[in-house]
């Protein structure tokens, strides 16, 4: 079932255009996978989405609700940018989070921290870069929304970490939400993602599902990216 | 398991559970894992595992009880036929590559004999 219905959106700054007349509706119980080199869109996309960033056309819907700081509710967004106080413990950023949104689940959030092997009682700062990514990670899942976004994130990480999130994520999917991943991590993602939809300059270019794309092509996704961006 | 990346996923966890089942790593009447499970443990989206469940039962290979999980049928004779529908098609892609080569079957097979008198 569709849940968030994209059409004709364009955001402009200034002459540029970050996002050019991109239209696409997102299903529940699906994993797509935002795919394009930097500046092609991917994090405007997601920005718009939750409401942080206006459209300068076109309209977005979740759940036939236009999109607005209200539908965020239903929407858990993961930024590249890290936004911990250092000095804070875990315990802490969780009750802040659990104070902060009503679908939060302190539960949940214990469940995923011992999934990605991270401590409740130590602070913020003597955590290294991949331990961030996985509180990040975590801190996002323990929502109950239905439309779970993460903007790169096994960017800059270790192997170990990487492999936390991505076990993760798989644990967490389910037919009742939407997961849209953006990553330049193609060949540790491809596996996870369904559906994969590749922006240039703004646009959508070319959308595939990857099971029936490995089918009819024989490609592998990485190979794919070549054929795209043509480089 | 290593996944060759330009094939459906979905086709090589089956020849994997395939294989499992016929050489009975997989025992009849046993449980398989959960999707989700057995997702994690390959590392693939969970739509992929319900796909290879789904397909495997479509061929008999598996059945599910509801709210139970998915179990390998207990039918021996399903299993072997399993285990000669794999053979066969290794035997035709060895012919067929061994015809792209332009040796016939007959020396094909005095090759086979050759080598597996060596080891």
């Amino acid at each position: 079932m569709e849940n968030l219905i994209i059409n004709n959106l364009t955001k402009g700054y200034f002459k540029k255009k970050a996002l050019n007349n991109f239209s696409y509706s997102f299903k529940k119980g699906i994993v797509y996978g935002l795919i394009g080199p930097n500046g092609s869109g991917k994090t405007t996309l997601m920005k718009t989405i939750y409401g942080l960033v206006k459209p300068t056309k076109g309209t977005l819907s979740m759940n036939h609700n236009k999109i607005s700081y209200k539908t965020r509710k239903n929407i858990a967004f993961m930024p590249t940018e890290d936004v911990f106080m250092p000095n804070l413990m875990v315990s802490e950023i969780l009750k802040f989070y659990n104070n902060t949104f009503e679908d939060f689940s302190l539960e949940k959030s214990h469940k995923i921290l011992e999934n990605m092997k991270l401590p409740l009682d130590e602070k913020i700062e003597t955590f290294s870069t991949g331990m961030k990514m996985r509180l990040k990670v975590t801190l996002c899942l323990s929502r109950n929304v239905e439309l779970y976004m993460f903007d790169e994130p096994l960017n800059g990480i270790d192997v170990i970490s990487k492999d936390l999130i991505k076990n993760t994520i798989i644990s967490m999917t389910s037919e009742n939400s939407t997961i849209v991943i953006s990553s330049h991590a193609l060949n540790e993602m491809e596996l996870i993602l369904e559906q994969v939809l590749f922006l240039n300059e703004g646009s959508l270019i070319r959308n595939i599902n990857l099971e029936e794309f490995r089918d009819t092509e024989n490609k592998s996704l990485e190979s794919l990216y070549w054929e795209v961006y043509n480089v | 398991m290593e996944f060759k990346k330009n094939i459906p996923i979905y086709l090589q966890i089956m020849d994997k559970l395939k294989q499992d089942i016929s050489l009975k790593t997989l025992k009849p009447g046993e449980k398989l894992m959960s999707t989700r499970e057995l997702a994690v443990e390959l590392k693939v989206n969970p739509n992929t595992v319900s796909r290879v469940y789904k397909e495997l039962e479509l061929e008999n290979i598996v059945f599910t009880k509801r709210g139970m999980g998915t179990f390998v049928v207990e039918d021996e004779t399903i299993l072997e036929n399993i285990k000669k529908k794999m053979a066969n098609d290794i035997t035709v892609k060895f012919i067929c590559d061994m015809r792209d080569l332009n040796i016939s079957t007959d020396e094909a097979i005095k090759m086979l004999r050759e080598i597996e008198e060596e080891k």
